[in-house]
């Protein structure tokens, strides 16, 4: 019986990076979300450019004028100033290296050793799962907030210990998520296989397994470094955390918090400055993990 | 179920004393705790009498017993700044730490059961996207600015609620909305995920055919099943709102332990330090202990060691 | 008699993204009180959805057309929600597939038997608790009270699907749905539930929709029966004569296939029908079947087959003259 075969022109084959463009072009969360975090890394490293102005000159003439768009505002200075009359879109413009460099460092680091217990943990199991599982708990038994002010409150604040301290703390979802994923690999065929032939253990997981874990970890990056984002701009809030006069967001919201009720623009600009940055993230990595590893929704 | 609920507990002590060790080499990180103690102009003679007084001159793993043991009986010793007893002061602040977690963990959870069973009824739809932007906006915010944003609309422009200390219920709102909303994204994914879940089973479909009302299709035969995973996140969200209230209590002026932690952080009171930081590990040990045994109680599947 | 279920012209379309499915089409039959009406088919056929659109719980992107649809003489297609959920559990019951995950595993047998009473019947606790024990023991369930207390997880699946049994019966309907009731099950435990949904069948008085896509359960169960392929009947007509002489090319493909232990048909090989039942969307012509079949001509091919008559109620879809095609089924059997 013949039947109706589709002819071969018709048939699309897609590689699978034009899949993943295609696909991700049509997600609304991934392209806002790659389009802000673009533009906040642009204008960090742009930033002597786009500034125009220092943002640690005080001034004392020009000392909480409003932004542009009040009657009293003026163009020489877009955002406003802040009570040391410093220019408050640069302290802005700078405040998102601070963030950005702050994000990406205890990424890399909570990243790195959080994936390494994960592998080790997933992959090896028995023992030394339980160790690291062990290590995992007590961990998640701190209260990070706390800890992590007695220590910077204790060794002292500078921008290297809140990356450190951050660092050191927020590497447990990396460890949960890429030792459940490593476990799942450990099982499959191919990995099996690749024991069959005698492959050693270090070049099984840095071939077979750690390119399969992309995705997630990829995912888990964003989250912690919104993760980081936030915790530093709290710290700073609090005083703990990065030092005046650098431009922290953080720190620009706690010395504004006197002058809440007569200028405003002073404490909501920075907020939805790290809102927006840290909403940014979340979208991308959130895009990232629609597109890649849907599995990991819950 | 003995044998496994003793195999955790004795885990869960051995976790706390882990971070109690922690919480005590906190103290050694300024370097020399008994200079800090006792200052920079400080005599030979009063730094001896410190150390022997606090026990700094015995070996570390020494003091770390005696610590602990003293700990165990309740004793944490005293506050360098006040000196009153350690104990008495985390008790008289406990209950209002407490409070304000339990009221932010019913905020999270009342806003989050709504729209988590509305986004799970009518998935990919205008509610179901709304409700994610929603949690998803929820997270991207700062919560000690969104604590300001509140004192400033409510307590200062429209002036419905007061926005300092903690002398009524109604000083316990704001901050109770401040700590709780970042939770109430993780919340509100969890239900719609495990409706979604439950409304697609057998056991639903069953229910329908025999003719049941909807809310008893939804909420008796959907929801107690979708609940059970909650319930354990409910716990664990706990703890971190403790751990979390050094932030709000301290932006609203409450006299909790988050506002003890930051006092005597920033006059390097360590004894106070290293007993609240254990305090609080205990409770969460103990919280995700509770965890685990609520989930037996509410799941009877877990019961008859299914 | 009056027919217990009357349906002319079921439908169900399933608008997707890429087409409009068809799962159910045009499907017409009678069920008359006591008699059990076979649905057979392969998965996919669309017997399952044709009972749920039947009861109105089909998935909500589905919509329904029939022309008539009356049980008991009232007319289904137009009541609202709340009347047809009135319906559901009091005058029809459903028996599922799967009785591991057909019952909600945190509450007791006792409460999600006792509900449904309780629900369309103006009953006390203790009436409703009594109607449970009642049919726990019919179903042939040991110390039902001890059940009663029991959650579902610490019952076995043949229990547990006996216990579906009795919960479809506690209202006393007039019409029983058992869709798949026994495929989950053991092949012991398949006949003591078929048997006993035969017993109960003729104690209550039921008329009896029975699912499934084993011949052998038609051939010692089934009254009547309706073969389905691809959402539609393709033949219709008593066990008995659907056995002896089945004019549908799919039928007689089906009985086929059917081994037959010891036997030299075939050269004492396995038959089965090469392909799959295709999905049908909106804009397919012809008979469903035509791929599959062994005798398709190119007039299959064409729209609008109709049903077509023998005597004694024997219905068939097919374009092949009766004398031909009963050549060929006999031809088939001998």
């Amino acid at each position: 019986m013949a039947t109706d075969l589709p002819a071969e022109n018709d048939l699309l084959i897609e590689s699978a990076g034009q899949a993943f463009r295609r696909r991700s072009l049509k997600n609304i969360g991934f392209m806002t979300g790659l389009a802000i975090v673009a533009l906040v890394a642009s204008v960090a490293m742009l930033a002597p450019l786009l500034a125009g102005q220092d943002p640690y000159l005080q001034n004392f003439d020009q000392r909480l004028i409003p932004p542009f768009w009040h009657s009293d505002g003026t163009w020489a200075h877009p955002l406003g100033t802040d009570k040391f009359g410093r220019d408050y879109l640069s302290r802005i413009i700078y405040g998102s290296r601070i963030s950005l460099l702050i994000g990406l460092f205890v990424m890399v680091i909570s990243g790195l050793i959080g994936s390494t217990l994960g592998v080790i943990a997933g992959y090896f199991g028995g023992k030394v799962d339980a160790v690291i599982m062990y290590i995992i708990t007590v961990r998640l038994s701190m209260p990070v907030v706390l800890v992590a002010l007695a220590v910077v409150s204790f060794v002292g604040s500078s921008l290297e210990v809140i990356v450190l301290v951050l660092g050191l703390f927020l590497w447990d979802r990396f460890a949960v998520v890429i030792r459940a994923a490593t476990k799942r690999l450990r099982g499959e065929d191919f990995v099996t296989a690749a024991r069959c032939t005698g492959c050693p253990d270090s070049q099984i997981i840095l071939r077979e397994i750690i390119p399969n874990l992309m995705n997630q970890l990829t995912v888990i990056a964003t989250l912690e470094m919104a993760q980081a984002i936030l915790l530093e701009s709290a710290l700073s809030f609090l005083g703990l955390g990065v030092q005046p006069p650098l431009p922290s967001w953080g720190l620009m919201i706690a010395e504004a918090k006197e002058f809440v009720f007569f200028d405003p623009w002073l404490i909501t600009i920075p907020g939805v400055a790290i809102f927006l940055l840290v909403l940014g993230i979340n979208l991308l990595g959130d895009g990232v993990r629609d597109l890649t590893a849907p599995e990991m929704k819950n | 179920m003995a044998a496994f609920a003793l195999r955790r507990v004795l885990l869960a002590a051995l976790v706390a004393i882990t971070v109690s060790a922690i919480a005590f080499g906190l103290l050694y990180l300024s370097g020399d705790p008994v200079r800090a103690l006792a200052g920079e102009n400080a005599t030979d003679e009063v730094i001896q009498r410190l150390s022997q007084e606090y026990g700094f001159d015995r070996p570390i793993g020494e003091q770390f017993l005696s610590w602990l043991g003293r700990a165990i009986t309740g004793d944490f010793g005293k506050s360098i700044y006040f000196n009153t007893h350690v104990a008495d002061m985390i008790w008289d602040r406990l209950p209002i730490t407490m409070a304000l977690g339990v009221m932010a963990l019913g905020f999270a959870i009342c806003l989050s059961i709504p729209l988590g069973v509305l986004a799970a009824l009518r998935p990919n739809t205008f509610v179901d996207k709304a409700a994610l932007t929603i949690s998803l906006f929820g997270q991207a915010l700062p919560n000690f600015w969104f604590a300001i944003l509140l004192i400033i609309l409510f307590g200062l422009t429209l002036r419905w609620l007061p926005i300092s200390g903690n002398s009524s219920f109604a000083h316990f709102i704001l901050p109770a909305v401040a700590l709780g909303y970042y939770a109430t994204p993780a919340f509100m994914r969890l239900i719609r995920a495990e409706m979604m879940d439950v409304l697609a089973s057998d056991y639903i479909r069953t229910a329908r055919a025999k003719g049941l009302s909807t809310s008893s299709v939804l909420f008796k035969h959907a929801l107690r099943n979708a609940i059970i995973p909650v319930v354990s996140l409910a716990a664990v969200q706990l703890g971190f709102m403790l751990g979390g209230s050094v932030i709000i209590e301290q932006v609203f002026a409450i006299k909790g332990l988050g506002a003890l932690a930051w006092e005597s952080i920033s006059r390097s009171d360590y004894p106070v330090v290293q007993a609240l930081v254990l305090v609080i590990s205990v409770i969460y040990v103990g919280l995700t202990l509770c965890a685990d045994l609520l989930n037996a109680a509410i799941d009877p599947r877990l019961r008859h060691g299914h | 008699m009056n027919p217990v279920l009357e349906v002319r012209g079921l439908s169900v379309e399933i608008p997707t993204a890429s087409a409009t499915l068809r799962p159910v089409r045009d499907v017409s039959f009678d069920l008359h009180p006591g008699e059990t009406l076979s649905l057979v088919g392969e998965s996919g056929s669309g017997k399952s959805m044709t009972a749920l659109a039947i009861i109105d719980l089909l998935p909500r992107q589905a919509r329904r057309s029939v022309e008539r649809l009356r049980f008991l003489g009232e007319d289904l297609a137009g009541k609202s929600a709340g009347e047809i959920g009135r319906l559901r559990g009091a005058e029809i019951g459903m028996v599922f597939q799967d009785p591991m995950t057909s019952l909600n595993p945190v509450y007791t047998v006792g409460n999600q038997l006792m509900e449904v009473y309780l629900r369309h019947k103006n009953a006390s606790k203790r009436e409703a608790r009594e109607r449970a024990l009642f049919l726990l023991d019919k179903v042939n369930i040991p110390d039902p009270a001890l059940r009663l207390r029991q959650y579902p997880h610490q019952l076995s699946g043949g229990l547990r699907q006996r216990v579906m049994i009795a919960m479809a019966l506690m209202c006393g309907p007039a019409l029983i749905i058992a869709d798949e009731p026994t495929t989950a099950l053991d092949v012991t435990t398949q006949s003591q539930i078929l048997d006993l949904l035969r017993s109960l069948q003729r104690e209550f008085h039921m008329a009896m929709i029975l699912i499934t896509h084993d011949l052998g359960v038609v051939a010692h169960f089934a009254d009547r029966v309706s073969v389905m392929y691809a959402g539609e009947i393709v033949e219709q007509a008593s066990t008995d004569d659907l056995l002896e002489r089945p004019m549908h090319p799919y039928t007689a493909a089906l009985l086929d296939c059917i081994p037959v232990p010891g036997s030299s048909r075939h050269g004492g090989k396995l038959r089965s029908i090469p392909g799959v039942v295709p999905l049908i969307t909106s804009g397919d012509q012809g008979c469903a079947f035509r791929r599959r079949c062994d005798h398709a001509q190119d007039v299959c091919k064409n729209a609008g087959i109709t049903m077509r008559e023998l005597s004694g109620g024997h219905k068939f879809r097919c374009v092949l003259l009766p004398r031909n095609n009963a050549d060929v089924a006999m031809k088939n059997h001998a």
